[in-house]
């Protein structure tokens, strides 16, 4: 009987938290030099040292604009200037076995270093760019994009 | 002055649209480059679309795709010269990297050992030194015991810990609290293993 009520509070906890939840930062901002801003949601927000990211945030730089991103999975992201990106999927869950990173690199230039995801999950981190996907054993790697 | 604008902006686009129509290499162009991480470590990267698929599996190695129906080149090794060209401010903006402290547990509770509570000192400085507005504090188990007691054990173990980090002046809005119960060691062990060295929560600052 104890354990049916401690389910059973366990599951209204979860449920209370499930219904609140404010969406959940995936890395935050470590460093800028220029103009860098976020798109998120069809707004521009600019970015600051400290801003939080989150899934489906555009990351734009300027023309000598630079950011340096540290994810959640301790993966590290930088961009250089005239750049464009989008974290299109961003999970890491590693209790209930939910991991991937996925990003759209759609111009400029950016290097990335591997953090828990790629360790954990076989096959879970991916750039893709407009004519080609990288798949992401580890760990350091640069990818430039010609802008059209 | 309208009609000048709009003048020079269709002589663009027919010289564009005329600069695709010669050009092999019309559009954008991607290009990829394995490089070893901060510890020398070369990890591997595969590059493809549709029409092929290239493995990147030594340092400095890179590969280009010229268009989405075009197959990625054969790998070659990039200079240092070109790497530096290409993606220098990129390198030079990389972050520093995440700090990790790792403090045990006496078995089957929340209470840290000795050598751990020596430990807090040192986080509350590497959070002071990087002003890190994003910290983790993630409880893990051995295996020792049913997992759901374990995932309970792990929740408390990362609450402790983020309490005696708020009482030593971290701010609370920059910690978050997980835990991964036993799936996670550190060393991977059969079920029902006692190892001391999975029994931790590992605090990250960034």
């Amino acid at each position: 009987m104890k354990r049916l009520i401690s389910l059973l509070l366990a599951l209204a906890f979860l449920q209370a938290g499930l219904a609140g939840a404010e969406p959940v930062s995936v890395g935050s901002v470590k460093n800028i030099q220029g103009r860098v801003h976020i798109v998120r949601g069809g707004e521009t927000v600019p970015a600051e040292v400290g801003s939080r990211l989150y899934q489906n945030d555009t990351i734009v730089t300027g023309e000598a604009g630079t950011i340096g991103v540290l994810f959640k999975d301790n993966s590290g992201l930088s961009m250089g200037p005239d750049s464009r990106l989008q974290i299109t999927r961003y999970v890491f869950d590693p209790a209930a076995s939910q991991l991937g990173f996925v990003a759209r690199v759609t111009k400029g230039t950016m290097v990335y270093l591997s953090g828990l995801i790629a360790k954990l999950g076989r096959d879970s981190v991916r750039f893709e760019t407009t004519t080609a996907v990288a798949g992401v054993r580890g760990t350091r790697l640069a990818i430039q994009v010609q802008g059209d | 002055m309208m009609f000048t604008a709009l003048g020079r902006y269709l002589t663009g686009l027919c010289l564009c649209l005329l600069a695709c129509g010669l050009a092999a290499g019309c559009g954008p162009k991607s290009q990829f480059l394995l490089l070893p991480d901060p510890d020398g470590r070369v990890g591997a990267l595969t590059v493809s679309n549709e029409k092929g698929s290239q493995l990147l599996d030594k340092a400095y190695m890179g590969a280009s795709v010229d268009s989405a129906d075009k197959a990625p080149s054969p790998p070659t090794v990039w200079s240092q010269d070109k790497i530096t060209k290409l993606f220098g401010p990129a390198l030079e903006a990389q972050p520093d990297p995440a700090v990790t402290f790792i403090l045990y547990f006496i078995s089957g509770t929340s209470d840290l050992t000795e050598e751990s509570i020596e430990k807090i000192p040192r986080i509350m400085a590497a959070i002071r030194d990087r002003k890190s507005t994003d910290l983790s504090v993630i409880g893990h188990t051995d295996r020792v015991g049913a997992a759901e007691m374990n995932r309970r054990l792990s929740v408390n173990r990362a609450s402790r810990v983020a309490e005696i980090l708020i009482s030593k002046g971290a701010d609370s809005n920059s910690i978050e609290v997980t835990s991964h119960g036993e799936e996670n060691p550190l060393i991977p062990t059969a079920d029902d293993v006692a190892e001391p060295k999975n029994r931790r929560v590992e605090v990250t600052v960034r």
